[in-house]
């Protein structure tokens, strides 16, 4: 019953890994060569020697905190707000979801017209509010802006993903457990310390490493807002590894990184399969 | 089953008992402490207390959503303005609806060519991938060992590979069964990445259906498949659907592949054909988002109708080992 699945993941999961590894040892051009030289390890030790690849994995660590830290505090915070029962949710609900929802692509395209230099919205209102001093703030053009630019429309787009999570989670924190905090006394922020947040541990590690995993693959709104620019500010690693092979032509130098990729995907990903799978056992 | 499982969101109608549930337990919080004399006064004091904590909750719902929801609102006004939203300050209320935006659009590109383009890779993954994720949902939700849970693990490691570390491979590998400029080629790299979360929101409502089903099934002579058909998926129809429109919206938003192995402009699919709209010199960025929201509404409208067993299929299957 499950042969169709594993085969189909032989085909394109696992063969495409073989290949990745494989290209990683030889000196792939742009040509496809069929037989192309063996160079073992120099490819890796190109990359370990390459200050562009620790610029891209710093990239890629600004940008996995930024990610996470603001679709957890915008999920929590908005999956706080519809847990209260309060007037017009299911509307509030659809409006804070619907992010999600959009092409990534169409996301972009918005978020490049309001962060737009001359005419965008952003601009404007920053500077009606008198945050910023001039109303021409070149958010994609700026190396030193580029990845707030990135990560805000990231951010918009992920954050719904976090709030459903952590909605769930607060919807299974047991209900006595308030109850006795409230004869307890305690007030709000005691009862979010200690009931709610704890009662969301396990939603919670899942839901970081699944925002980790996301934005280490977090590619379509990298790609088509900055292409890794501006002066390699938002490029990543996923985004080096698809220039170094298509801009570049370094087959080789590209699958070399791309195993890198994969095998702290890997990591994450046996960290992630513990944490659920012991959680399955203790049940 | 008795697993401390966070509860999916299972409609508004469950997310309404499960509130009631906080307002109760907010309700006993602050019931005043039975006992001191100055309790009248503090019970005054804890409505008016409870009065201003509402109106706080209302006025930064309200915020959030209006901040959230912006973006959305802007395409849509800017959708609307005529010329080349050339102006400043923003106009945040459009003033004369040019509705002709939206006919220009389809002649200006060939975006009907595309969105049909988008439709067949749409339809086309979702297609694959149920078809590969149902069998082997059923089959990671009923049996257990180890080429199960391997799997299991390896579906999920896919689920987490960054596209471009595969578009390599799969380039010399479409190269060889000449997949290489054809939508067939996409919807066979777009189901890589949609079967396993299809996969693990199907074996989550799988796992809701009770076992007694299947051997009630299996005794009345249906074949393992045939339980899975006749009993298993009717059962689990809404997260088989939910599951469906996963693949949809996955193949519906599905640039990376297209724009690297689409090369005929014919072929395009909606997002490359809006991309490579927008990065034109000259860009105009009115028609740019009169495209945009035809190319949010498909997927927009599917969510919206499924989004309770979407939602509830993507946390249950993501949580669960």
């Amino acid at each position: 019953m499950m042969a169709p699945t594993v085969l189909w993941t032989l085909l394109v999961l696992v063969y495409p890994v073989g290949v990745t590894l494989r290209n990683s040892l030889f000196n792939v051009g742009a040509g496809f060569d069929p037989h192309p030289p063996f160079v073992g390890l120099a490819n890796y030790a190109a990359l370990v020697a390459d200050p562009i690849f620790w610029h891209s994995v710093r990239v890629t660590v600004l940008f996995a905190l930024g990610n996470l830290l603001g679709s957890f505090g915008l999920g929590l915070v908005t999956a706080m707000l519809l847990h209260e029962r309060l007037w017009g949710r299911s509307f509030a609900r659809a409006v804070l979801l619907l992010p999600w929802a959009m092409p990534q692509v169409a996301a972009v395209v918005v978020w490049r017209w309001l962060l737009q230099v001359q005419y965008g919205a952003v601009n404007y209102v920053l500077w009606r509010l008198h945050l910023v001093a001039t109303p021409s703030i070149q958010w994609l053009v700026k190396p030193s802006l580029g990845l707030y630019a990135v990560l805000a429309a990231t951010v918009w787009w992920q954050y719904p993903i976090a709030t459903t999570f952590l909605q769930a989670g607060i919807q299974s924190v047991p209900v006595d457990l308030y109850e006795a905090a409230g004869i307890d006394g305690a007030n709000g922020w005691q009862r979010f310390r200690h009931v709610t947040w704890p009662g969301l541990r396990h939603v919670r590690n899942i839901l970081l490493l699944m925002l980790l995993f996301w934005s280490l693959g977090q590619v379509i709104i990298i790609w088509t807002m900055t292409a890794g620019g501006p002066a390699r500010a938002t490029q990543t690693l996923a985004i080096l590894v698809y220039q170094r092979a298509f801009s570049d032509f370094q087959f080789g130098s590209a699958a070399a990184l791309a195993t890198i990729v994969l095998a702290v995907s890997l990591s994450i990903g046996l960290l992630y399969y513990r944490l659920t799978l012991r959680t399955a056992q203790e049940a | 089953m008795s697993q401390p499982r966070p509860e999916p969101y299972a409609g508004p109608r469950a997310a309404g008992a499960g509130h009631r549930n906080g307002a109760r337990a907010s309700a006993a919080a602050e019931r005043p402490v039975p006992g001191p004399p100055r309790a009248s006064r503090r019970r005054a004091g804890l409505a008016a207390w409870r009065a201003a904590r509402r109106g706080l909750l209302y006025a930064v719902t309200i915020v959030v959503c209006m901040v959230v929801g912006f973006p959305i609102y802007w395409m849509v006004t800017s959708a609307l303005e005529p010329g080349n939203l050339f102006n400043f300050p923003p106009r945040f209320f459009p003033s004369h609806p040019a509705w002709s935006n939206f006919t220009h659009i389809f002649t200006v590109n060939p975006l009907g060519h595309w969105l049909a383009n988008s439709l067949f890779v749409a339809g086309g993954t979702m297609i694959c991938s149920l078809l590969l994720a149902v069998h082997a949902a059923y089959g990671l939700s009923r049996f257990r060992g180890r080429a199960v849970d391997g799997l299991g693990f390896l579906m999920l490691v896919g689920q987490m590979i960054p596209v471009t570390v595969l578009t390599i491979p799969f380039y010399v590998l479409f190269r060889q069964l000449h997949l290489i400029d054809t939508l067939t080629g996409i919807v066979v790299a777009t189901t890589t990445f949609s079967v396993p979360m299809c996969l693990w929101m199907l074996r989550g409502f799988f796992d809701g259906v009770p076992r007694e089903l299947d051997e009630a099934a299996l005794t009345d002579g249906c074949t393992r498949l045939g339980a899975l058909y006749r009993v298993i998926l009717p059962s689990a129809l809404p997260g088989v659907v939910a599951a469906a429109i996963f693949g949809f919206m996955l193949g519906w938003n599905e640039f990376f592949f297209a724009s690297t192995f689409l090369s005929t402009e014919t072929k395009w699919v909606a997002t490359v054909g809006l991309v490579t709209y927008m990065s034109q010199y000259f860009v105009e960025w009115s028609a740019l988002m009169a495209t945009a929201f035809v190319i949010t509404i498909v997927p927009a409208i599917l969510f919206m109708v499924t989004q309770r067993y979407m939602m509830a299929g993507i946390t249950q299957g993501a949580v669960k080992a």
